[in-house]
């Protein structure tokens, strides 16, 4: 099975108040292709500062992070932003949807930014097939302030995996949702890598959802738990 | 890349506040459209008949005039032939004209054809070198000197304004245009005038003249004929080498003109700055106009900085999701370009319409309460397409000035910090 994700003794910290804080202390981690990893930990252990790092959003850090067999220490801003464009979807515990656009332009969002990417009507066809795939088949025109948490989410899953995306990195998708609902956002995530095959990094601080992932890694004091301090 | 609904619903959200920066830039391009309206129309309806510009780089030369009291005498050095010659000698001139004036008595007669019957006065006349006026000969018509047959003629454009203004009304006969005039014919009786009499009753001669044109360069009350044709009149009428009243010097360029202006007055001659001064009058309104286009560019560019700011820092988590999924910096900083410059594209497009329209009206107000006085205006503004091309685009340049710094600041959103927003 191939790594989608290879990291090896990443460290991140960062200057506050002139003191330097340690979040990540060499992490060593692999995701492969088609498989649910669950990263959980207290708050502050680091899992954002982790997720960050995965998804090319961040390339302050120390230590070697490959994604897609790429070098993340070594791609320049554009060819990172063209990697989260094309290769990654995100999911946000906040939603991050954009309010001013109705749910079906939400989703569509990944696909304006490409260089090559699908003309207005294909890509519109591609938007309602992946609200039909998350439950809100219909609801295209509706403003995506008019939904509930959880179909926000739903609307937040289909805009990460319009591009067919190899890793999903989800950061506290059920954080803001009732039990119920979350069970479902994690059963949708189950289903959508069933179909499309992709990998699944998902931070969460809910344990009983954690166990449906196919592995689950402990953060605790920005490092991995069990790894040699 | 497609930004259209994205741009589309920015500035569907954030219509009120565009629209008050479209409305500063507009009613700053308006204020400007009519004051350089205004002064265009002024400069091309007012100035510009009244005082015919010479080329840059010619010269009037008379001779020096010093009041004393209320009379004014020749003052310095002659005006003649020989300075004629002289000044053709000054370096940076390439040639001179002589404008001759009569040694002799002269009356006119004709006009029935006009004002219904035959109307006798004096006349004063000038020649001027054909070359000098040869473009504003009517078509169909020369200006050349001929011994016999019809003695060509131009007439000073001011002069058929006046007699619209002031003499047609007063003996109520109709305006006349220039192409009316152009072709008609009168007697001229050389060597006799109601003023003068009769100095030598076996020198008189009586020519029929033609007026084949109108000229800024004319004399304004009387004729202008070909200098040759005076030249010659005077040595066979008052047996006298011509008077000359005046000269055109034509310096080799507009970088001797300062030289040779120096030049003629050492000589004790005049050079009628008048042209010059107003042109420099007229370059100091430009560049007043330019400071004031400038400061309203900066003041329009810092509505459409400080907007785009309060735009900028309002969709500051928007900007980084949209980084977070996949924008590139260059993508946020042409979405804050594009929409400014549609901003100052629409502002620049209303401020020309409404600029033009008040200009309009004005023109059209002034123009209808305006008494027919001589050298009225037929306009006191004027619109022209480069005027109006270039204030529609000062709205775009003001909005890129404006949108350089919020651009750069767009670009700066960090994608991370939409993780962090829960």
């Amino acid at each position: 099975m191939s790594a989608v994700v290879a990291l090896s003794g990443v460290a991140r910290s960062f200057e506050e108040g002139g003191r330097r804080r340690d979040v990540l202390a060499g992490i060593d981690l692999e995701v492969n292709a088609g498989e649910m990893v669950a990263l959980v930990g207290p708050s502050g252990c680091g899992k954002t500062t982790l997720l960050s790092i995965v998804g090319a959003l961040d390339a302050g850090f120390a230590g070697r992070a490959e994604l897609l067999g790429r070098d993340l220490a070594k791609l320049d801003d554009d060819t990172r932003s063209g990697l989260r464009a094309a290769q990654l979807g995100f999911v946000f515990q906040a939603f991050c949807l954009l309010d001013h656009l109705t749910v079906r332009q939400n989703v569509e969002v990944p696909l304006w930014l490409l260089d090559d990417g699908p003309d207005a009507e294909a890509s519109a066809r591609r938007a309602s097939e992946m609200l039909e795939r998350v439950g809100l088949g219909g609801r295209e025109a509706e403003s995506v302030m008019q939904l509930s948490g959880g179909e926000r989410q739903r609307v937040a899953i289909a805009r990460a995996m319009i591009n067919r995306p190899k890793l999903l990195l989800a950061d506290e998708p059920t954080g803001n949702l009732d039990p119920k609902t979350g069970a479902r956002i994690f059963e949708l995530f189950d289903a959508i890598r069933g179909e499309e095959g992709c990998a699944v990094l998902v931070a969460t601080h809910d344990a009983a959802l954690a166990e449906r992932a196919d592995r689950v890694v402990r953060l605790d004091g920005g490092r991995v738990e069990g790894s040699p301090p | 890349m497609r930004l259209g609904a994205l741009i589309r619903s920015d500035l569907a959200r954030s219509k009120r506040r565009l629209l008050v920066v479209v409305s500063a830039v507009a009613s700053g391009i308006t204020v400007l459209v009519l004051l350089a309206s205004i002064a265009l129309g002024l400069y091309e309806g007012v100035v510009e008949p009244l005082l015919p510009r010479l080329p840059l780089d010619v010269l009037e030369v008379k001779p020096r005039t010093v009041g004393v009291g209320f009379l004014a005498f020749e003052g310095g050095g002659k005006l003649d032939a020989a300075a004629v010659k002289s000044l053709e000698r000054i370096e940076g001139v390439e040639a001179v004209h002589g404008v001759l004036g009569a040694a002799f008595p002269m009356r006119a007669e004709g006009g029935e054809g006009f004002i219904g019957h035959r109307m006798r006065t004096d006349v004063f006349a000038t020649g001027v070198p054909p070359t000098l006026v040869a473009g504003d000969v009517a078509e169909g018509y020369t200006f050349e000197d001929e011994a016999e047959g019809k003695v060509p003629v131009l007439v000073a454009r001011r002069l058929l304004d006046l007699y619209n203004t002031t003499v047609a009304p007063s003996i109520e006969k109709p305006r006349l245009t220039e192409e009316a005039v152009v072709g008609f014919e009168f007697l001229l009786v050389l060597g006799q005038s109601y003023a003068s009499g009769t100095p030598n009753p076996a020198k008189v001669e009586r020519r029929t003249a033609q007026i084949v044109g109108f000229s800024d360069r004319a004399n304004l009350v009387g004729i202008t004929v070909p200098a040759p044709t005076l030249e010659r009149w005077n040595q066979r009428i008052a047996a006298k080498p011509s008077p000359v009243t005046g000269a055109y010097v034509k310096t080799s360029g507009p970088g001797q003109v300062g030289a040779v202006t120096k030049a003629i007055e050492r000589a004790g001659l005049a050079v009628d700055d008048t042209p010059k001064i107003i042109g420099a009058a007229l370059a100091v309104i430009g560049a007043l106009g330019g400071l004031f286009a400038g400061a309203l560019l900066l003041l329009s560019a810092f509505g459409i900085a400080q907007t785009f700011f309060l735009l900028i820092a309002e969709r500051r988590q928007e900007l980084a999701i949209l980084r977070a999924v996949g924008a590139r910096r260059r993508d946020l900083s042409r979405l804050v370009w594009i929409e400014a410059t549609l901003v100052g594209v629409a502002g620049g497009l209303v401020g020309v319409v409404l600029g033009a329209a008040l200009a309009l009206g004005l023109d059209a107000l002034i123009i209808a309460t305006l008494p027919d006085i001589p050298f009225k205006p037929a306009h006191v503004v004027a619109l022209s397409p480069t005027l109006l091309l270039s204030a529609a685009l000062l709205g775009p340049v003001a909005a890129w000035i404006g949108a350089a710094v919020p651009a750069a600041s767009a670009a700066r959103a960090n994608p991370a910090s939409a993780l962090r927003s829960a």
